[in-house]
C-alpha cells in the first residue's frame, strides 16, 4: 500500500491528506471502514508528532491540529461519497433535468473549496509551529509523494 | 495482481490530490467512475445504428481531447502549487492566484463534463441510457 510506506517517520500534511482522504472515500484497503482508515492514519500523524517534536508546548499545539485536520477529513469524504452517489442516481434517471445537475456539482464544489482553505490553513499552521528540521523532513515527504502522482496516469487513460 | 495493486494506489492517490488542491466535481468522477470511458464502451455495445453510434463517439472523442488539454493545464498549475507548499515559508498570496486558476479550469471541466452527458443522452432513448449507465457488478 503506497499510502502506508509514505506514512512513516513525520509524514507531511499534505500526505496525510492523500491518505486519509483516499482510504475514506475509497474504502482501498479491504475490510476498513471510512473511519477506521481515518483513525489509524490519523493516529500514525499522532504518533508522529509525538515522537519527532521534543518541545512538550509545541508538540500539544501540533496535535491539535493534527486531531482538527482529521475531523476535516472526516467531514470531507462523507461529503464526497455522498457526492458520487448522487451523481449516480441522478445520472440513471433518463429525465433528470440540467439545473439539478449543476446544482449537485455546484454544492460539491463550494464544500470542496471549504474543506481545502480549511485544510490550507492546519498546513500554515503547522508550518509556523515546525522547526526548520522538521520542515525538512516534511518538505522531502511531499517531494516523494509528488513523484508518485506525476507517475500516476489519470484514470480515464488507464483503461 | 501486484501491478493491478499499484495502479489503484495511484489513481486512489491521483483522486485524493485533485480533491483536496484543485479538483472538481467531474475530476472525481472521472477517477472513480471512469464515466467517460465506460460510456464510450457502453455505447459501442448498445447503439447498434451505426450513424448514430459513431456520432456519440465522435462526441466523446471530442471531449476526451479537450480534457487532455484540460488535464496538462491542471498538472502543471497542481505542481506550481506543490513547489510553493514544499516551503516552510510560503504565503497564503503565492497560492491564491494558482487555485482560481485550478477553480476556473474545473469549473469549464464540469461543464464539459455534462454537456456531454446531456448530448449523448440526447440522441438515445430512455432504454438504451438505462444500459449505457448501468453500473457493472462490483469484484
Amino acid at each position: 500500500m503506497v499510502c502506508a510506506n509514505r506514512c512513516n517517520g513525520f509524514p507531511s500534511l499534505f500526505t496525510l491528506c492523500v491518505c486519509v482522504v483516499t482510504l475514506a472515500v475509497s474504502g482501498c484497503a479491504p475490510k476498513q471502514t471510512k473511519h477506521q482508515a481515518i483513525e489509524r492514519y490519523g493516529q500514525e500523524l499522532r504518533d508522529a508528532v509525538s515522537s519527532k517534536v521534543s518541545d512538550e508546548r509545541r508538540k500539544a499545539q501540533m496535535l491539535l491540529i493534527v486531531d482538527q485536520l482529521r475531523a476535516l477529513h472526516r467531514r470531507f469524504s462523507e461529503e464526497t461519497a455522498n457526492f458520487i452517489e448522487s451523481y449516480r442516481k441522478l445520472n440513471a434517471d433518463y429525465d433528470a433535468t440540467r439545473p439539478k445537475f449543476d446544482q449537485l456539482f455546484s454544492d460539491y464544489s463550494a464544500k470542496r473549496i471549504k474543506a481545502r482553505n480549511e485544510a490550507l490553513d492546519l498546513h500554515f499552521q503547522l508550518a509556523s509551529l515546525a522547526t526548520a528540521d522538521e520542515w525538512g523532513t516534511i518538505g522531502k515527504a511531499e517531494t516523494e509523494l509528488y513523484e508518485e502522482v506525476n507517475e500516476a496516469r489519470p484514470a480515464e487513460q488507464m483503461k | 495482481m501486484m501491478v493491478l495493486r499499484k495502479e489503484r494506489g495511484q489513481i486512489l492517490i491521483l483522486l485524493a490530490t485533485w480533491l483536496f488542491f484543485g479538483g472538481g466535481a467531474s475530476s472525481a468522477l472521472v477517477i472513480y467512475d471512469h464515466p467517460v470511458t465506460e460510456m464510450k464502451e457502453a455505447v459501442e455495445r448498445v447503439i447498434t445504428d451505426g450513424s448514430r453510434r459513431d456520432a456519440i463517439i465522435s462526441d466523446i472523442n471530442q471531449r476526451q481531447s479537450v480534457q487532455e488539454i484540460q488535464n496538462e493545464q491542471v498538472t502543471e498549475n497542481r505542481e506550481e502549487l506543490l513547489k510553493i507548499l514544499r516551503r516552510k515559508d510560503a504565503q497564503l498570496s503565492e497560492l491564491e492566484p494558482i487555485m482560481a486558476q485550478l477553480d476556473k479550469t474545473f469549473v469549464a471541466m464540469d461543464w464539459d463534463f455534462l454537456n456531454l452527458r446531456f448530448r449523448v443522452k440526447g440522441r438515445v432513448t430512455n432504454v438504451e441510457w438505462a444500459e449505457i449507465v448501468a453500473r457493472p457488478p462490483t469484484h
